[in-house]
């Protein structure tokens, strides 16, 4: 509290709030700028991995973060929608569009249906039914590859789906022009997500999913309906998490049963976690975060001499990557937005508009203002 | 004067085990009547009972409508408002969004007028408007807890006992706000207490429930002046 005295007040949509966020909205065009001017293919098909791993952790977020449902089980989902993209498109020569709209309805009815264990179970217990989902993927996964794709091609894997730009974008069907055309589809879906969940959480029902998080007893008595708030919510964040598997395979381009397991669905836990659960734009900046350290790691910790001899023939990116996360979020454990915040806190602090006056005017009934509370009300037992 | 509420033969549990074995009370318009009764008596499933929380069989009529078989959202939108328990404030909400997640169930447009109004009766309440509820003291929480209860505009407010963890200045502060609500927004109350002292002073009809059984009802005077009650509950 002390700090907030020091720290300067902005008030919310006045004019030095408007400004901070135009120049936040300058330095994000700067940055999608710099990131595809003069980029090969690989580095635009990075940005792109990075923005669906953004989409997952904000789909787990809307579901962990603010509706305190956890799930290890959304790399099915993403699974689940990736395998419909490739399969459609190859098979029934879907359009690529048309197949993201469906993955996501399948993905919010499985959703809906994995949920409902959800309306009994907590916590550890509800997090295992998950793990169980998507433990059994890849052998699901394994029988639909050799029925559906073996039998009829040969192939061991749903390959040959490219999604091409249409014609109206003025992109050819090159390599690097697929590739700028998906890094341009990556940032509206995961603006899109992004602006769905904001949304969500300032409303009336945003409302209502940190109300069940926080105390379910008191939300029921506010007359929120706890079974059909958690299975919707639990469907929604599953299509989100579907609309990121449709993007990550449009933009490799090939998929298996190895593509979507567990360790995919720890990804999307740790990049939430990095960036700040329950916070709105955490899971954007920890993907990013994510993704990059782990591929910085890939590339050269694999040379570096300086560590131990035997680290260096194991996984030791991914290793010194945990490493990194569990120091980390030891340090912030409500993430780097969170930690920014905190930082941010001792700045300046951002004070809500005021609440425009009742329609009855005080000082006509004086008498109907109970202000003789007492004024340690509070402060004797805190 | 009308009953606003009317419960008949109401009972009610858990799975097997029933804790309330058929009770009856009326709580008339405009009026606070308090529950008196130890822990574990039933007064927490009562209150769960009347607003359809918890599965239940009798009577209850609101408002001159039955409401045995309404869901607990209609019931809310109905006009009846529960203090849970332990304030159940979400603590990760600033105390407006509480405030706001208390008109959950209304769709018009006076939500914010209402929080204008409700903030000048809570003072306290608008200092912390964008503080997160969960750094509120506990005073600070219950009066949050009733103001959010108040925010879904109910005829009739249920508020299980919001003395609990609160010192005695602070309590009677809250009582007094608990009266005002009642005497100047006409609000009628039906509290739960194990207070005695306090509750007996701002209420017009006491019930005493023992192990999921009315026991014994009447005015705050004659109930004062059983013997049997004041051993039990007034310590004298
Ligand atoms: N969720 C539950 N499941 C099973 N039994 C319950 C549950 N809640 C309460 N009970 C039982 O019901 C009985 C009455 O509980 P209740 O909470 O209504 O008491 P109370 O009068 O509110 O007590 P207190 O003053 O301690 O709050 C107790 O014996 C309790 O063990
Ligand atoms: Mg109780």
């Amino acid at each position: 509290m002390t700090s907030t005295l020091r720290a300067r007040q902005i008030r919310y949509g006045g004019s030095l709030h408007w400004i901070l966020r135009a120049i936040v909205a300058a330095v994000l065009v700067v940055l999608v700028w710099r990131m595809v001017s003069g980029a090969v293919p690989s580095s635009l098909g990075k940005y792109t991995e990075a923005m669906a791993l953004a989409i997952a952790a904000l789909s787990l977020n809307l579901l962990f973060g603010f509706n305190g449902q956890i799930s290890i089980g959304h790399s099915t989902f993403a699974g689940i929608s990736a395998f419909f993209l490739g399969y459609s498109i190859r098979f029934w020569d879907n359009i690529a569009f048309v197949s993201l709209v469906e993955a996501c309805v399948l993905c919010f009815l499985v959703g809906v249906v994995i949920g409902l264990p959800a309306l009994r179970l907590k916590g550890p217990y509800l997090a295992l039914v998950t793990l169980a989902i998507a433990y059994v993927w890849p052998t699901v996964a394994r029988q639909f590859i050799e029925r559906k794709v073996t039998a009829v091609t040969g192939e061991s894997a749903l390959t040959k789906f490219l999604v091409r730009p249409p014609s109206w974008t003025g992109l050819k069907n090159t390599r690097q022009d697929r590739a700028l055309y998906l890094f341009w589809v990556a940032l509206a879906l995961m603006v899109l997500c992004y602006v769905v969940v904001r949304n969500l959480r300032t409303s009336r029902v945003g409302r209502s999913l940190v109300a069940v998080r926080d105390n379910e007893t008191a939300a029921a008595v506010m007359g929120v309906n706890l079974a059909r708030t958690k299975v919707l919510t639990f469907g929604v964040s599953a299509a989100m998490a579907g609309v990121s598997g449709w993007l990550i395979a449009a933009e490799i381009g090939t998929v298996d049963e190895n593509s979507f397991t567990i360790l995919t669905s720890i990804k999307y836990i740790l990049a939430l976690i990095l960036g700040g659960a329950a916070t709105l734009t955490g899971p954007i900046v920890g993907a990013f975060a994510y993704f990059f350290a782990d591929d910085y790691l890939k590339r050269h910790a694999p040379h570096w001499n300086w560590l131990p001899g035997k680290f260096g023939d194991g996984p030791i990116a991914s290793f010194l990557l945990g490493v990194l996360v569990i120091g980390f979020v030891f340090i912030a454990p409500q993430g780097i937005v969170g930690l920014c915040r905190r930082i941010g806190r001792n700045i300046a602090t951002v004070v809500p508009e005021p609440i425009r006056g009742p329609t009855h005017e005080p000082a006509n009934e004086p008498n109907n203002l109970p202000n003789n509370l007492p004024n340690n009300l509070g402060e004797s037992t805190s | 004067m009308s009953a606003l509420l009317t419960v008949r033969g109401l009972s009610a549990g858990y799975g097997p085990i029933e804790v309330l074995h058929g009770v009856d009370l009326d709580v008339q318009e405009g009026q606070v009547a308090v529950i008196l009764g130890a822990n574990g008596a039933g007064k927490t499933t009562m209150l769960r009972a009347i607003s359809g929380m918890i599965p239940r069989t009798g009577v209850v009529d609101f408002n001159g409508q039955s409401i045995i078989k309404t869901a607990p959202e209609r019931i809310v939108s109905l006009g009846v408002a529960q203090v849970p328990q332990g304030r159940g404030t979400f603590t990760d909400l600033t105390v407006d969004d509480n405030m706001r997640a208390g008109a959950y169930v209304r769709h018009d447009h006076e939500v914010v007028s209402d929080l204008a109004l409700w903030y000048e009766t809570f003072p306290r309440l608008k200092d912390r408007r964008s503080q997160k509820a969960g750094t509120l003291s506990g005073g600070e929480q219950q009066m949050l807890a009733i103001a959010r209860a108040l925010m879904s505009r109910p005829k009739l407010l249920l508020c299980d006992e919001p003395s609990l963890g609160l010192a005695p200045l602070i309590t009677k502060a809250l009582f007094q706000t608990i009266q005002r609500l009642n005497e100047q927004h006409g609000l009628t109350v039906l509290l739960v207490e194990q207070n005695a002292n306090l509750a007996l002073d701002i209420a017009h009809h006491v019930c005493l429930l023992e192990t999921g059984l009315i026991i014994a009802a009447g005015s705050p005077a004659a109930i004062a002046s059983d013997d049997a009650v004041r051993r039990a509950y007034l310590g004298a």
